[in-house]
């Protein structure tokens, strides 16, 4: 299985990483955006089978991307790791399509739950 | 002659920000780092140009300076190689260099979240400044004169320890 990740931040992309495999997905291949503009060209060449992502980030937002992928008719899974923490911003996520929000930090037993059912 | 009542238009300011309790730092940080973490509040010590570290201002929808995070720089390069799982060093490098500054920020990031609540405008991170340095003249206003500073010595294992400051207006 294919993840694209979406953080501006190096050591947040390493640490999502890192629980990804802690939560079980040993296996799974893994590529990296730094913004949501980014990744939104990755997704096209790579092909992720999931993409977890950050909100807050320059050029372009978490929330932003998923907009933009599902204009395109773009309808990978979507996941928001953020820490974005109200239950307001929680809703806005998902009113806007995504599977489901993580909140910072979290640990490999909540991404394995985020994640089962849905990738 | 018939007094009128004037109605008063004034309109209460929003809210601004909850301060964290130490509890609440602790528990992001037990969660996002793997040593041992503790926090204690200490009493807030008066801006100086010894100053060393990193400042995050908080900033609400509308752009406007809300509050600020400050990482001394023990507490932000300890707090980095925590998170990046480098070996613990007693040593601190006064300079901050892009991969600390990077993680430092993402902790920082993460602690911002217990800066909103239900009940107060939504804030979020709007990048990490170095102390010394040029900061926006709403951050440099916060940092020489808060209304309110709750600082926090937080021990992160066998890394060490640093400060955390909250400003808020």
């Amino acid at each position: 299985m294919k993840f694209l990740i979406v953080d501006d931040s190096k050591a947040m992309r390493m640490i999502v990483q890192r629980t990804l495999r802690q939560a079980g997905h040993d296996d799974a291949e893994v590529v990296e955006a730094t913004d949501g503009a980014e990744a939104l060209e990755i997704v096209k060449t790579e092909q992720p089978d999931f993409i977890l992502s950050d909100w807050n980030m320059p050029k372009m937002d978490g929330i932003d991307l998923l907009k933009a992928l599902r204009a395109e008719g773009i309808d990978t899974g979507f996941g928001v790791v953020t820490s974005e923490s109200t239950p307001q911003m929680q809703e806005l996520a998902k009113d806007a399509g995504a599977r489901f929000v993580i909140s910072k930090p979290f640990t490999a037993y909540d991404l394995a739950d985020a994640l089962e059912g849905v990738a | 002659m018939i007094g009128v009542e004037g109605v008063s238009t004034a309109v209460d300011p929003p809210p601004p920000p909850p301060m964290p309790e130490s509890v609440t730092i602790k528990q992001m940080l037990d969660t996002l780092l793997e040593p041992e973490i503790d926090v204690a509040m200490v009493a807030p010590r008066t801006r100086s140009s010894e100053w060393r570290g990193l400042i995050s201002p908080l900033v609400k929808d509308n752009g406007l300076l809300a509050a600020a995070l400050v990482a001394d720089a023990a507490f932000a390069h300890r707090s980095a190689a925590a998170m990046l799982m480098e070996p613990a060093s007693e040593t601190v490098d006064p300079r901050i260099d892009e991969m600390v500054l990077d993680a430092a920020r993402e902790v920082l990031n993460v602690i911002s979240g217990a800066l909103n609540s239900r009940n107060t405008p939504h804030v979020k991170i709007d990048g990490c400044y170095q102390i010394p340095g040029t900061l926006p003249p709403s951050v440099e206003a916060l940092l020489s004169y808060p209304l309110v500073q709750r600082e926090y010595q937080i021990s992160i294992g066998d890394y060490g320890s640093g400060r955390l400051t909250v400003l808020n207006w």
